[in-house]
């Protein structure tokens, strides 16, 4: 499973003079055929990004031109057993980020969406435009869309 | 009086926090807390999404001449790909 960046996300429909723009959209043709992912965290930076410039009424249909058309798994945190609220969100929102910030020196959104690909067994890679920022922050193996294609 | 600072010793030494806040950063804890949801994946949601996709695209235009690397700044507050 590849987890996508909201860099590749936001360039599939913004941005159209990119010069990333074909391999951006090769690579999305491509990795459909490893199981494509995001995690919620991508997704709302994705959304509320977008919100300024589409209707609420379009934002509500995300799962149809989102998710359905680059066959995207959705990844959610979910609380261990017994976990009350309180101590899941503790531990997803504070523990786990502060955690890889004291290791890494990360940004915060960084860290959230990290955490969330490291902790799913499923997940092999992260494809980000800004790979070389990644790469020594994660055990997961990191690469542009364009590197994902020369493989 | 010693049984009891005994009792009182060992119980000190027992921090309850930090044996809670190990176990929630153990891996084998930490594998189990995600969960994942997949499309619909069927031809008419994937017809569907492809069209939809497509005015998503026409009505984003407006940000065309805006650049990626300057919204991923200020999404993540650090300079991007660039």
């Amino acid at each position: 499973m590849v987890v996508i960046d909201s860099d590749v996300l936001l360039l599939a429909f913004a941005f159209h003079r990119d010069p990333r723009q074909t391999d951006n959209a090769a690579f999305l043709t491509q990795v459909q055929n490893a199981t494509a992912a995001t995690t919620v965290y991508n997704l709302m930076e994705v959304l509320a990004q977008l919100s300024f410039n589409l209707s609420p009424a379009r934002l509500a249909e995300w799962e149809s031109w989102l998710i359905e058309p680059y066959h995207l798994t959705v990844i959610w945190p979910r609380a261990v057993e017994n976990q009350t609220a309180e101590g899941f969100f503790r531990t997803e929102i504070f523990e786990h980020p502060f955690a890889k910030a004291r290791e890494h020196r990360i940004a915060f959104l960084d860290a959230l969406v990290i955490g969330l690909a490291e902790r799913t067994p499923e997940v092999e890679s992260l494809v980000t435009w800004n790979a070389r920022h990644f790469k020594d922050k994660t055990t997961l193996r990191v690469q542009t869309p364009s590197e994902y294609l020369a493989i | 009086m010693t049984v009891l600072t005994r009792k009182q010793s060992k119980t000190m030494r027992r921090p309850a926090p930090r044996v809670i806040r190990k176990r929630k950063l153990s891996p084998q804890k930490a594998t189990a807390t995600v969960y994942l949801v997949r499309p619909k994946g069927t031809p008419a949601a994937i017809e569907r999404g492809r069209r939809l996709a497509e005015e998503v695209r026409k009505e984003l235009a407006v940000l065309d001449n805006e650049s990626l690397d300057d919204t991923m700044r200020h999404l993540r507050g650090r300079s991007w790909s660039l």
